[in-house]
């Protein structure tokens, strides 16, 4: 027991026990403890500044060759924030749009709405005349298996064929017995994405004894999931511009049941959701579209025009049947500017939704954008406060996730443009439940 | 075999049954700790700064529907000499400045650090449309003085001044560099227990809100804080292959091939860093008697091989520091956070305060540079170690902030950051806990 609750710093513990009355005795020990009130109970809610047992990485961007843009690339970070060995298995999908009228295994045979619009040439984003930017839907998966407290890293357009601790050639400096290969004799490895890809990438904590979904481990979280990690989009000009931003993955909390199958509640009836429910209402604080915002004083001050760009992917996802069946919704957003006035409107999506705020209400491109209730020109205000709330289906809620990203005119970024990303406010959990179907292809 | 599964499966149900019952009895499910995606009581904007080169756009929005007033401090910790970088004999000014904003249903609002919010009724180009002082005037705001390096927290009060605990202050900050680089993050919200009124509260604000405590009045300090970071001074994978990264000495700075180029224990690396800063500041605050708070903290450093480094510091009233020179070692490039040492891209750091001691919260910043980026300076070059860029990362190159991860609480769940409770060893991982004060002015 005193093996689950703390390990010494430092001493490497050994586990002779299965992962079945590992968790067993964990669950038990978790509402012992909150019996005791030593702990409190798990709580309904998401967050992405805390660990969890499902972790959510929004908007993985590759763009190597600059063709839409700089060249840009993603680092992923995931880490095991616990005292214990988890693993998991992980998704890593691509929602990268196509052109109708070309092959889907042409390596130009990207694109975006926004571009798409602007009538780009294809490979620069747009398509050929006649043909249509629909957005897709594929899903590789893949596995981990993280030591104690073991961060790990990679380029997404490389992925990381091998993990530290089972280096190629010899043996890691990893404790004695610490590896990252499954117990199965399977290695940990992270698949390269494709050059372009727009997607998202979900990891499930997974008991590393069969891989099947369990509930965390650690009773300082109140085995809420272990598993942390963030995104840095990266891009890079020839002429030595950088820009940069971060955002923390979303950690979707585990409630202390788990049936161990492959199909997983978020949310919903108590006595079977698994998983907190992802938020009922997305809050959203921002600048409104073509704002100019004016710093650095008033004696020598300086400008920028700022554009926002909101990223979305759906709760449930059916990563069994490699089709998005299960998840979109349509979003209703109410929107306040600094005189308290109101207004709304509402768009839908299936499987991933990249979009200029000003393109939520008008059509994609810049023409239209003016007339955008996202859009400085309309609202009259710098600041603006969006709501974002998924409208629920018979039996799922539809709900989101998402993050923003800021673009702001400036001399020292790639195009002459610098950009920042944050994380969403969320608030409240909806009724019904989402549901994630994972693949069946376990190792 | 069928009969040991049928005994292990009620276990199972059995222990999740047990947490489930005791959790559905347990105290109230609302939410009670601190976090970044979340309206508070009590918002905290670790990092504002204005010293001429890097400005910050405020965001503060009133999340609810009745009026919201919020009793704002500016503390102003910049060092006594700001030529002088910080130390034990040129310490934090620690002066507060207040100001009172009132925001409408839904409100929001922003301010730029560098030039406050005047209200004005009758100047088209403060507050004509689309202009930066368009929209409802939350009150008079002022600007703060050049040098200004600090925080900003946020109260919410009621119409008499007193503490308001009602949950519906959100707030961003956006630092911009007068280039042009941007970088946000979302403020720190502490919850507030709305079951209390302002004269059970008074003007010491007890931050010992848990689950396991719900007649507290604000949310307890973590007990612990995490995040992920890339190695101080690691070459960025991303501009390595898409960018310019000329390969350097890690000991002398000069250009080099290979290792044997570099003599001594150097390293030949790409000179293209990623560089993080880390701005904590202590919970505890005697805002009346101009008393800052003073935490000591130990570092707890991961790298992917599972192997631990520590270090410590003191946070008196408010520390920015560039990771290799929080413990202020005389030789950084030695430091537990610097690529050389840790010898792996990822790292992980855990830090928690000393035992007795109150919490602390803060936000991290990457930045990263091109060996070609303009301004760049190789700070592994000794002759550049008292060069401001090398003290201050945060001057050339991409920006991205990112919130920092919490675990546990310090008022009925502090830890030494290990674990919970007696491990194996017989070393008891839990500590008395803490309750940290915000004691604002009277009205």
């Amino acid at each position: 027991m005193g093996q689950l609750l703390a390990v010494r710093k430092g001493e490497h513990v050994m586990s002779t026990m299965t992962g079945t009355m590992r968790r067993t005795i964990l669950s038990s020990v978790v509402g012992a403890l909150i019996a005791l009130g030593a702990v409190g109970a798990a709580r309904a809610e998401v967050a992405s500044d805390k660990p969890g047992a499902i972790l959510v990485l929004p908007k993985i961007v590759i763009d190597t060759s600059g063709r839409l843009g700089p060249k840009t690339d993603t680092i992923v970070q995931v880490t095991n924030t616990s005292n214990s060995v988890i693993a998991a298995r992980c998704f890593l999908v691509d929602a990268t749009s196509q052109c109708s009228n070309r092959s889907a295994t042409d390596p130009l045979n990207f694109c975006t709405a926004e571009l798409a619009a602007q009538n780009k040439p294809f490979g620069q984003g747009g398509c050929p005349v006649g043909g249509a930017c629909v957005p897709r839907w594929l899903e590789r998966d893949f596995q981990m298996k993280l030591t104690k407290r073991q961060p790990v890293s990679w380029k997404v357009s490389d992925g990381l064929p091998t993990f530290p601790c089972d280096a190629i050639g010899g043996p890691a400096p990893c404790p004695p017995g610490q590896t990252n290969t499954g117990s199965n004799g399977s290695p940990s490895s992270v698949p390269p994405a494709g050059d372009v890809f727009f997607g998202e990438i979900k990891c499930i904590e997974v008991d590393p004894a069969d891989f099947k979904p369990t509930i965390g481990f650690d009773p300082t979280n109140n085995a809420a999931g272990d598993l942390k990690g963030e995104a840095t989009i990266v891009s890079v000009d020839a002429a030595g511009a950088v820009d940069a931003r971060k955002y923390n993955g979303i950690g979707i909390q585990s409630t202390t049941i788990n049936n161990r199958d492959d199909v997983l509640f978020l949310g919903g009836d108590p006595a079977v959701a698994e998983y907190n429910g992802c938020p009922n209402v997305l809050i959203m604080n921002h600048l409104f579209d073509d704002a100019t915002v004016v710093t650095h004083g008033t004696t020598a001050p300086t400008s920028a025009r700022v554009r926002t760009d909101l990223t979305v992917v759906p709760c449930s996802e059916d990563f069994n049947v490699q089709e998005n069946n299960l998840g979109g919704a349509v979003l209703q957003f109410l929107v306040y500017n600094e005189f308290e006035q109101r207004f709304s409107t509402s768009t839908n999506f299936t499987c991933f939704r990249e979009v200029p705020l000003s393109d939520i209400d008008t059509r994609p491109g810049p023409n239209g954008d003016p007339q955008s209730i996202f859009n400085v020109g309309v609202q009259g205000t710098l600041a603006g406060q969006t709501r974002i709330r998924p409208v629920a289906g018979q039996t799922l809620a539809n709900a989101v996730l998402g993050i923003i990203e800021e673009f702001w005119t400036c001399t020292s970024g790639p195009n002459g443009r610098c950009s920042s990303a944050t994380n969403l406010h969320f608030t409240g959990t909806p009724d019904k439940r989402d549901e994630v179907v994972l693949s069946t292809g376990l190792p | 075999m069928r009969t040991m599964k049928w005994s292990r499966s009620l276990w199972t149900l059995g222990g999740a049954t047990f947490a489930l019952f005791l959790a559905a009895g347990s105290a109230s499910a609302g939410f009670q700790e601190i976090s970044t995606e979340r309206a508070g009581s009590i918002v905290v904007f670790p990092k504002i700064i204005y010293d001429g080169t890097r400005d910050t756009v405020i965001q503060l929005t009133n999340t609810g529907n009745p009026m919201a007033h919020a009793h704002c401090f500016y503390i102003n910790a910049a060092p006594i000499f700001p030529s002088l970088p910080p130390s034990r004999t040129n310490p934090p000014q620690w002066t507060e400045t207040d100001f009172d904003v009132w925001l409408t249903r839904q409100q929001p609002t922003h301010w730029v650090a560098s030039r406050g919010r005047r209200p004005s009724f009758t100047n088209p180009d403060v507050d004509g449309f689309g202009k930066d002082g368009a929209g409802i005037d939350p009150g008079l705001v002022p600007p703060v003085q050049v040098g200004f390096t600090g925080e900003l927290k946020c109260i919410q009060v009621g119409d008499d001044g007193g503490p308001m605990p009602s949950n519906k202050l959100k707030g961003e900050a956006t630092l911009r560099r007068r280039d042009g680089d941007v970088s946000t993050y979302n403020a720190i919200a502490f919850q507030g227990n709305p079951d209390l009124s302002a004269s059970q509260i008074g003007n010491d604000l007890s931050l010992d809100l848990t689950m396991n405590h719900p007649e507290g009045e604000y949310s307890a300090c973590p007990d612990v804080l995490q995040f992920d970071h890339i190695a101080y001074g690691a070459p960025d994978p991303v501009i390595q292959q898409l960018g310019t990264c000329a390969k350097a000495c890690t000991n002398n700075g000069n250009t080099c091939t290979l290792n044997s180029d570099c003599g001594g224990n150097g390293k030949c690396l790409g000179n293209c860093p990623v560089n993080t800063t880390l701005t904590l500041v202590p919970c505890q605050e005697d805002l009346e008697n101009q008393r800052p708070g003073r935490v000591t903290v130990a570092f707890q450093i991961f790298n992917e091989f599972e192997q631990a480094l520590s270090t410590s510091t003191t946070v008196e009233c408010w520390m920015d520091s560039a990771l290799n020179r929080i413990n202020d070692s005389s030789s950084p490039q030695n430091g537990p956070f610097n690529f050389a040492l840790l010898g792996t891209l990822t790292a992980y750091t855990r830090i928690h305060p000393n035992p007795g001691q109150g919490g602390v919260i803060g936000v991290a910043e990457e930045t990263h540079i091109a060996s070609n980026t303009p301004g760049a300076v190789n700070c592994n070059n000794p002759a550049n170690a008292t060069n401001p860029l090398c003290r201050n990362p945060t001057l050339v190159g991409a920006n991205a902030a990112f919130a920092l991860h919490t675990e546990g609480n310090r008022f009925d769940a502090a830890t030494d950051g290990v674990g919970i409770g007696v491990d194996a060893g017989g070393v008891n991982h839990s500590l008395p806990g803490v309750t940290d004060h915000i004691i604002k002015p009277g009205e």
